[in-house]
């Protein structure tokens, strides 16, 4: 990699960015997926078939936690290389038209990853107005596709910062998650 | 104007080519869907008699309007809730060592038999796919305690292997397996009634790999020796050992077979009772939670975004009617609807020589769900056939997933050893897509006898 102040402060950003997404991950990503699986059970074997009072807008809250949950994961699964590429031509390319088809493609899917938060962020900015709730307790959806909108934004950026680290070192380094069960 | 069916068939042409050029599958179908939406209504519009600034501008509204309202439908399924529940409890069940405690109590009960390691690691993985419902995490799990074991006994390196990879692939026919809640979301499907179907082709399939097992060594009886064999209190430990796993999966699975719970709080139990489980061997350090937590997060992104592109690129499929068309052409011939049939399992079985199992799944879904409807074949019946035969693709040539997890593990062994050990287990997949086509009740008597209709 290059040793311009640029690229420094680039390669701190990307460092921090990895940081922000893993701690955001293990910290609101364990309390979500602890509240849904506690909630859930609470819910089903003690309020509903234990005392038949099950929780009102229980459903509401599951979808909301799941919501939460596909939003905190995306950006995550960005960095980590989770999102399924086919990847059974690459060996037949050339170094330059792999690398250059990489940048193109990468440049794609930030465009549509940034028209998609655009659309979301506009979407709820809207919801409150078309009525956009959940069933029982009718919570508004507005900050969920917010959330949604920085989440898509987020992956957006990273392809972004992507397509500088292949320029750079032909290659991006991916977020390594410790240690991997699979 | 072009017209839409030509537009599809660019659609598809333009999606190819993305994915040839490695963009990820999820924001292909996502870029296609979304400028395929524009074109075709478009085209629509102007087809009306609407100006064409008109038309274009309606076009880009409605592709809009589709990508942030799909993107959130998809995100707020309520039944997706099964996938994070349903991999966390794989996840759990992996760190607290119950895989390990399966693979030992089939060892301790079939491991004197001829070829019985062999057969023990398919029960186990059977076992474990009851739980994780992920083929990859089958195939790790298994070939980390069982091929160690299968060395020490000097069984071929072909069989050893072969048996990993493709007990693996049971993790995605068993239930609760991810891609046929995929399946299920997509067509519309219960998934209760899809995880009732599966359980017996789950039981026949085994039962065929442990087949495939015996003749080889019937065969070349080196491939598989005796392994010691152990006395009955041994036995019974192992047992004991291994029940937490039969409880949790008697608990969640059988709950929701006997409709005590929905598939959404038979995941959520499971994933709480396992990790009691794990929390109750002390498994649970540090590490291990971090890990459970970010791979599963990991999985659930990896999942939802091929969820949401396939919410934005279906819509656009079938806009184009090149479904309609496609289910006009295969009906026309004269070959039936089993030729037809045929064709389908054919193109599957060379797809899954290239592409990923849940991408395939996701990427064909638009075009051969409507075939299946135009002939009135049961969904039911029909996912379980399309699930066996994406597991075929999992351990196919040249890009076989599940193969290349058990190399990363088995390093010394050759890829065209592993390859070569997986074909006496293919063609018993090829069998079970055999049994399902003449006799449907294996998959659809179950469903039909506790959900009814």
């Amino acid at each position: 990699m290059s040793d311009k102040p640029f690229s420094k402060i680039v390669l701190i950003f990307i460092s921090a960015l990895d940081q922000f997404l893993k701690w955001t991950a293990l910290i609101c990503g364990g309390a979500t997926l602890t509240f849904m699986t506690g909630f859930s059970v609470w819910n089903v074997l003690i309020m509903r078939k234990a005392l038949n009072a099950p929780i009102t807008g229980a459903e509401d809250l599951l979808l909301l936690a799941l919501v939460t949950i596909v939003a905190l994961s995306i950006p995550l699964g960005a960095r980590t290389g989770a999102h399924i590429e086919i990847e059974i031509l690459e060996s037949r390319m050339s170094v330059l038209f792999a690398k250059w088809s990489i940048i193109f493609i990468k440049a794609l899917g930030a465009t549509m990853l940034g028209i998609m938060g655009w659309r979301l962020w506009h979407a709820g900015g809207t919801a409150s107005k078309f009525g956009e709730t959940t069933q029982q307790l009718l919570i508004s959806f507005e900050p969920f596709y917010y959330l949604l909108s920085v989440s898509t934004l987020i992956y957006a950026l990273v392809l972004v910062l992507d397509i500088w680290q292949i320029i750079q070192a032909q290659k991006e380094n991916q977020l390594q998650i410790g240690e991997k069960l699979l | 104007m072009i017209s839409l069916t030509l537009i599809g068939i660019l659609g598809l042409l333009s999606l190819f080519i993305l994915l040839a050029l490695r963009m990820p599958v999820a924001l292909s179908m996502l870029s296609v869907g979304f400028v395929g939406t524009i074109i075709a209504n478009a085209n629509k519009y102007m087809a009306t008699g609407m100006a064409e600034d008109q038309a274009w501008s309606r076009g880009l509204k409605v592709a809009y309007s589709n990508l942030a309202g799909e993107t959130f439908e998809a995100a707020s399924n309520y039944n997706l809730l099964v996938i994070p529940m349903f991999v966390l409890m794989g996840n759990l069940a992996s760190v607290s060592g119950m895989s390990k405690d399966l693979f030992t109590a089939a060892y301790r009960w079939m491991g004197h038999l001829r070829g019985g390691l062999a057969s023990a690691t398919i029960a186990a993985c059977a076992g474990f796919a009851a739980l994780s419902g992920s083929s990859l995490a089958s195939a790790v799990t298994m070939g980390r305690v069982a091929l160690p074991e299968m060395k020490k006994y000097k069984y071929a390196d072909s069989l050893a292997t072969g048996s990993v990879a493709a007990g693996g692939t049971l993790g995605f026919l068993i239930p609760p397996s991810g891609g046929m809640i995929i399946y299920a979301v997509l067509t519309e499907q219960s998934i209760g009634r899809l995880f009732m179907a599966a359980v017996f082709p789950g039981i026949i399939l085994t039962l065929l790999f442990v087949a495939a097992i015996y003749f080889v060594v019937i065969r070349n009886p080196s491939a598989g020796p005796r392994a010691k064999r152990f006395g009955r209190p041994e036995r019974i430990t192992s047992l004991w050992r291994a029940l937490p796993i039969v409880g949790v999966v008697l608990l969640t699975i059988g709950g929701m077979y006997t409709g005590f719970f929905t598939p959404v709080e038979a995941s959520s139990v499971g994933a709480f009772l396992t990790f009691v489980v794990a929390a109750y061997r002390q498994s649970l350090g540090w590490q291990a939670s971090k890990a459970v937590i970010l791979e599963t997060m990991n999985a659930t992104a990896t999942v939802f975004l091929i969820i949401i592109g396939a919410f934005v690129f279906i819509p656009f499929m079938s806009l184009t009617e090149l479904p309609t068309q496609l289910v006009a052409i295969l009906t026309s011939l004269p070959i039936g609807s089993i030729g037809i049939l045929l064709i389908i399992v054919l193109i599957y079985m060379f797809l899954g020589m290239f592409l990923e199992s849940i991408a395939m799944l996701v990427l064909t879904i638009p075009v051969v769900i409507p075939i299946a409807e135009a002939l009135g074949w049961d969904l039911i019946w029909f996912g379980i056939i399309v699930v066996i035969v994406l597991e075929m693709g999992m351990i196919s040539p040249p890009v076989g997933i599940n193969v290349f997890i058990v190399k990363s593990i088995a390093r010394d062994v050759p890829m065209g050893t592993i390859f070569q050990g997986i074909w006496p287990f293919w063609f018993a997949m090829v069998a079970m897509i055999g049994l399902l086509i003449l006799f449907p009740p294996i998959a659809l008597y179950l469903p039909q006898a506790v959900v009814g209709g």
